[in-house]
């Protein structure tokens, strides 16, 4: 009896659940209401699957229980009902695959006219960048891979020249027109995620892979790495921004180019105080585990850090200053701040790299 | 023998009609055969893999074969041909005849292996490193398994040369075995070609990149 | 290859093992070594347990607790995903429950390859060993999920890459080698070793599961050894199999030219087929629980079976479906969607099957009719989500988040764990001799069974608003909405709570082998041949003097029969008791008629 009550409880609570759920699919931002139509379609499918058993089983377990001189009939099959309840099945299966596969041919068919954009995942921040005027993507190669260079946009390709690289970690796109993601990755497998947009899709280094999508809300959507990509997987922070096409077109105005500055793999954008450093520590992976907004982390935030007074394990206390900076990234086993675990790998790096790094860090307040 | 081990040699008891488990001779032969397609499952992974990677445009065949490796299947033909006379030893009876026959099979196989490592030698001396380009991987991974299994399959027949009996008839089989996988080792490293993989693969559908 | 002639199992009075040694340690017999995989596999899968609390704590408390930092955070998750699926369900279900059932159940003396499997123990505990080294080793074990993809799994950023991620491998090359071993054993002793009458067709359908879930092992196993090889390689010895060019923490490396996709499809060759080797058995244990407690024939075994085998071989092109988002040719999402949506259909028919056994049942609402009641309720609901996510535009927003979760911990996390719990109460009686104790059994029910709903069901619905998986943090993101942050705290507080109350389980076990009621040969009234031993718990040789002979199937419940209370014919039974119902015949039972014959040929 209790397990029927339960069985039957079950079956109230996910409805009432389901009902009043705060959890629920994010408005969507792109054309693909159709993959939230498919979904709908399979979830009442499935639905009444599941409230018509459980109610059945329920009632089998109270309707014949075990009583005095009860006794189960000795019936061994049913040809007929297994080949009825087969032939259903099908038809639910049918009923659910066809829209799937049908939104599916859709979503593997980018239009020709969509506009491109490309992502660099790399543990554990995300670069973009876009075709520039003459509408062509400048051929890479890993071999030309930097801390300034993320995509690895080779120097001498002249369709290179032009490609935007966005600055900072933030793409903007306008609203309703198509747009194809390009997709790769530096180091380890990514994915490019954004729960409004519905699509995505892996990055797989030495592989170019693509989704498309024409987004029709406007607002700023997070961008969250979607396939498991080492410690910093769940910090790996970016937002997707759709803009009016006037303001669209304001932003990209401002972005720097590749070729738009001195050295063949120069630092686009506006100067800041500490860039060069801030780049080498997006590339090495240091702020996976150093915050420099003051949160606490695996590592001793750099936030206030240069010039302070730390406290050592073993007890010392020490001055963060130059000569211990340069140690702690060349050696860090030597002096392990209190309280931390002793886990930092060493980082070889050259003496200007150093020296970069250590001016940013001046430079976090 | 008593009387009860009499009537287990004898695949258990059983009534008059002689229906019963068929058990210990046929279970010897069934487990070697579903060993021989777990292996042949293996090998057929590695080549389905090594194929895949072939067809990628950076693929360099390994075009040099040394000698050492058509020592190596000679000296397969003469274990199986070795394992093949003790397995009749064994059915006319001449125990003893069986016996050196196996021990002679045992020897040849670890001249196989031995002539396995030379091959080895001489890759890398050719300056065939295994990590230099994937077809070399693939070549010491395939060929090192192939003898691993041979390692396996002494160990067992050494306790066949012991007893003398029905399992060196399964060591014949087995070797038998080793010896085709081998000559489809042999194939895959050195005649299948990535044209012949694309070929292949458009043929029956597979979109190759 | 001939093992085991002149150990000792000639006849249960000569050449049995004698000394402790010999008896409970380094035995041959087939139910000394599925105890000791049982209880091998029951510590390990305790071990995951707690993994998977610690886990819950940093996913319900983030930061709260200072030893859980992300490097250990992501060891937890994989470790508790490996162990839990390989080392704790296909050990227990291949290695427990198939060994001590198998030759019981088609009436052999004991496996036909006793030293083999004997080894086969001696390995898997090799394996577990080496698995438990990777907590110590320099750098911990690895921390790149239970898949461990490349080319994370061998690069600096996850956890364990200098020691661990070798350790594990070498683990995972030493329990495949023992699966194989007890893999050859199953198949071979359920296709050479029944005793006269047992048909393939009048086996239970648990031996139907383990034996086609043996096959699958046996078939799918080498492509995890594959792919562990070859990562090996390239961690190694700095081969390319599954490593591009790339640039790894400012460095370029040394690879060239490998295929991160080529892993994933190996892995996955494996990995399909793996959840039905857990599968499978949970099937076939569950149609033997619910016959037996219902007191009526499976329905439709015929059928039953047929849906196994069918399962089994689709579950080898199916693969795919794990990679719809891995950035593989697009073209392979029709084929991969439609396999996947038809394997479903074998798989519902089984789900009505076993509730059509229990209309116009007699059912006893024993505790493993509850688990096995369970296992119908939360494989349905695992299975449907199943759905969602075999559809491949469904499952392109679904993908990696805590819809997968929710729905893998459903359809292999809880309804095979329900399975497991309700087979070893069920045989419990018959591997003890006693009886369990029944309060203790329902209240371990309960909790598991309605735990696992407030753990699992809410899930989905943080999968389908977007929440990725294997995430150590969720700070910050504007649209997860602080009550989400309230759910995780809830899940965790439930699984903490549900962790601990499998401790009324390990102690019923423990506690009822000397201070439970004795039970009887055959407390649950069974029809199947493993109930027919003359000595409970039966002992070396199984049979006594002479094997028995068979004259029907396993399910001969609801007819007149000399079965105690009345209502069934055991297996065993004279041949004037009369034949199966699915041989052709036709008039009612008693007679001998000379040309219809119940002791077929075996074969």
């Amino acid at each position: 009896m209790a397990l029927a009550i339960s069985l039957i409880l079950i079956v109230l609570g996910a409805i009432i659940f389901h009902w009043l759920s705060p959890w629920w699919l994010t408005p969507i931002a792109s054309n693909w209401q159709a993959m939230d139509d498919a979904l709908m379609i399979t979830l009442v499918i499935c639905a009444v699957l599941f409230i018509v058993i459980h109610l059945f089983v329920a009632y089998a377990v109270v309707k014949f229980r075990h009583r005095e001189g009860h006794r189960a009939v000795a019936e061994s099959h049913n040809g007929k009902l297994e080949w009825w309840l087969i032939g259903a099945t099908s038809l639910g299966i049918v009923a659910m695959l066809a829209p799937g596969l049908n939104v599916y041919a859709k979503l593997i068919s980018p239009p020709a006219d969509a506009s491109v954009f490309e992502v660099m995942g790399k543990q554990w921040d995300w670069h973009f960048r876009l075709p520039g005027k003459d509408g062509k993507l400048g051929s890479t190669d890993v071999r030309f891979i930097n801390a300034t260079n993320p995509f690895g946009i080779n120097p001498d390709d002249p369709a290179g020249q032009d490609d935007v690289l966005v600055d900072g970690s933030e793409i903007h796109i306008p609203i309703k027109q198509p747009v194809k993601v390009l997709l790769r990755a530096q180091d380890v497998l990514h994915d490019f995620y954004v729960p409004q947009f519905r699509t995505r899709m892996n990055m797989v280094p030495g592989l170019v892979t693509q989704f498309w999508l024409t987004p029709t809300q406007t607002g700023r959507f997070e961008v969250m790495c979607a396939q498991l990509c080492g410690v910093g997987h769940s910090n790996m922070r970016s937002a997707v921004v759709v803009d009016e096409q006037s303001v669209y077109d304001a932003w990209l105005a401002k972005q720097p180019t590749f070729g738009g500055h001195n050295a063949p793999a120069g630092v686009g954008g506006p100067a800041e105080p500490g860039k060069q450093g801030r780049l080498i520590a997006q590339s090495r992976g240091c702020v996976a585990c150093h915050s420099v907004d003051g949160a606490a982390s695996v590592g001793p935030s750099w936030k206030g850090l240069f010039g302070k007074q730390e406290s050592l394990e073993g007890g010392a206390t020490i001055a963060v200053d130059d000569a211990y900076l340069k140690q702690s990234i060349l050696d860090p086993k030597a002096k392990v701040v209190k309280g931390y675990p002793n886990i930092m790998p060493p980082n070889p790096m050259s003496d200007e790299e150093v020296a970069a790094l250590i001016d940013y860090i001046k430079t976090v307040r | 023998m008593s009387a009860n081990a009499t009537l287990r040699a004898n695949g258990g008891p059983h009534d008059a009609r002689g229906n019963g488990p068929a058990w210990p001779q046929g279970a010897r032969r069934i487990g070697l055969w579903v060993f021989m397609v777990v292996v042949s499952t293996l090998f057929g992974l590695f080549a389905v893999a090594y194929m895949m990677r072939a067809a990628y445009d950076d693929w360099r065949p390994i075009t040099f074969v040394p000698w050492q490796l058509y020592c190596s299947t000679g000296l397969l033909v003469l274990c199986s041909l070795a394992w093949e006379l003790a397995r009749r030893h064994v059915a006319a009876g001449r125990l003893e005849a069986a016996r050196s026959a196996s021990i002679g099979a045992l020897v040849l196989s670890a001249m196989f292996v031995l002539s396995q490592l030379y091959a080895w030698q001489a890759m890398t001396a050719a300056d065939y490193s295994v990590a230099a380009n994937p077809a070399n991987s693939f070549f010491y991974l395939i060929t090192g398994l192939h003898a691993m299994h041979v390692m396996g399959g002494m160990v067992a027949g050494a306790f066949a040369v012991r007893r003398a009996g029905e399992a060196i008839g399964l060591c014949a089989q087995y070797w038998h075995f080793l010896f085709v996988l081998w000559l489809a080792v042999f194939a895959l490293l050195f005649m299948v070609t990535p044209d012949l993989v694309r070929a292949f693969c458009t043929t029956i559908g597979i979109p190759v990149r | 290859m001939s093992y085991g002639e002149e150990h000792g199992h000639d006849d249960e009075n000569h050449h049995a093992p004698q000394s402790f040694w010999t008896k409970y340690v380094w035995s041959q017999d087939h139910k000394v070594i599925a105890i000791q995989y049982t209880l091998t596999a029951l510590f390990i899968g305790t071990v995951g347990l707690i993994l998977s609390d610690l886990m819950r704590l940093q996913l319900g408390f983030p930061g709260k607790f200072q030893f859980i930092d992300p490097n250990s955070y992501y060891q937890f998750i994989t470790m508790h995903g490996m162990i839990m699926v390989v080392y704790l369900l296909t050990a227990l279900f291949l290695g427990g429950f198939g060994n001590y059932l198998i030759p019981l159940m088609v009436g052999a003396r004991d496996m036909v390859f006793p030293f083999l499997n004997m080894l086969s123990y001696w390995f898997y505990l090799l394996a577990v060993v080496i698995l438990c080294v990777s907590f110590f080793v320099p750098g911990g074990p690895t921390g790149a999920g239970w898949t461990l993809y490349p080319p994370q799994a061998i690069l600096p950023g996850t956890p364990g890459t200098e020691w661990g991620i070798i350790v594990m491998l070498v683990s995972l090359a030493v329990f495949i080698v023992a699966a194989t071993m007890g893999g050859l054993n199953y198949v071979t002793t359920v296709l050479q070793a029944r005793t006269r009458g047992m048909t393939l067709m009048r086996m239970p359908l648990s031996v139907w599961g383990i034996f086609v879930a043996t096959i699958l092992a046996l078939l799918a196993f080498p492509a995890l050894f594959v792919s562990a090889v070859m990562m090996m390689f390239d961690k190694t010895l700095h081969t390319s199999f599954f490593m591009p060019a790339l640039v790894s923490m400012g460095q370029q490396l040394n690879y060239k030219g490998g295929s991160p996709l080529l892993f994933q499809h190996l892995f996955w060759f494996f990995g399909h087929p793996e959840v039905y080797i857990v599968a499978l058995p949970a099937f076939g244990v569950i149609s033997d629980l619910i016959s037996v407690h219902a007191r009526k024939c499976i329905f439709g075994y015929r059928m039953m079976v047929w849906a196994i085998v069918i399962i089994g071989g689709l579950s080898f092109v199916v693969w795919a479906h794990h990679m719809y988002v891995s950035g593989m040719h697009p073209w392979f999402g029709f084929f991969f969607a439609t396999t996947t949506l038809i394997i479903a259909v074998p798989t519902a028919l089984k789900v009505y099957n076993w509730t059509l056994t229990l209309w116009r049942g007699d059912i006893h609402l024993t505790v493993p009719m509850l688990f096995a009641l369970g296992f119908i309720s939360t494989f349905l609901i695992g299975g449907l989500t199943g759905l969602f996510l075999g559809n491949v535009s469904v499952d392109i927003p679904l993908s990696n988040t805590y819809f997968v979760v929710a729905h893998f911990h459903m359809v292999m996390g809880v309804s095979p764990v329900l399975a497991v719990f309700g087979g070893l109460y069920h045989w419990y009686p018959k591997v003890t001799g006693r009886m369990y104790s029944e309060k203790l059994g329902q209240a371990h029910f309960w909790i598991t069974f309605i735990g696992a709903y407030a753990i699992f069901f809410p899930m989905h619905y943080l999968g389908i608003l977007g929440m990725p998986r294997r995430y150590y943090a969720y700070e910050n993101y504007a649209f997860i909405p602080e009550s989400a942050h309230t759910l995780n705290a809830f899940i965790s507080v439930v699984a903490l709570f549900v962790g601990v109350a499998q401790l009324l389980f390990l102690f019923n076990i423990m506690w009822s082998v000397r201070r439970g009621t004795a039970a009887g040969g055959n407390p649950w009234r069974a029809a199947s041949l493993e109930w027919y031993t003359p000595q409970t718990p039966p002992e070396h040789g199984n049979w006594g003097p002479e094997l028995p002979s068979v004259h029907r199937g396993a399910y001969e419940y609801g007819v007149d029969g000399p079965g105690a209370g009345g209502d069934y014919i055991p297996q065993n039974a004279g041949p004037e008791y009369g034949a199966d119902p699915h041989a052709p015949p036709p008039h009612p039972k008693a007679h001998l008629s000379p040309h219809h014959d119940p002791a077929e040929v075996p074969k």
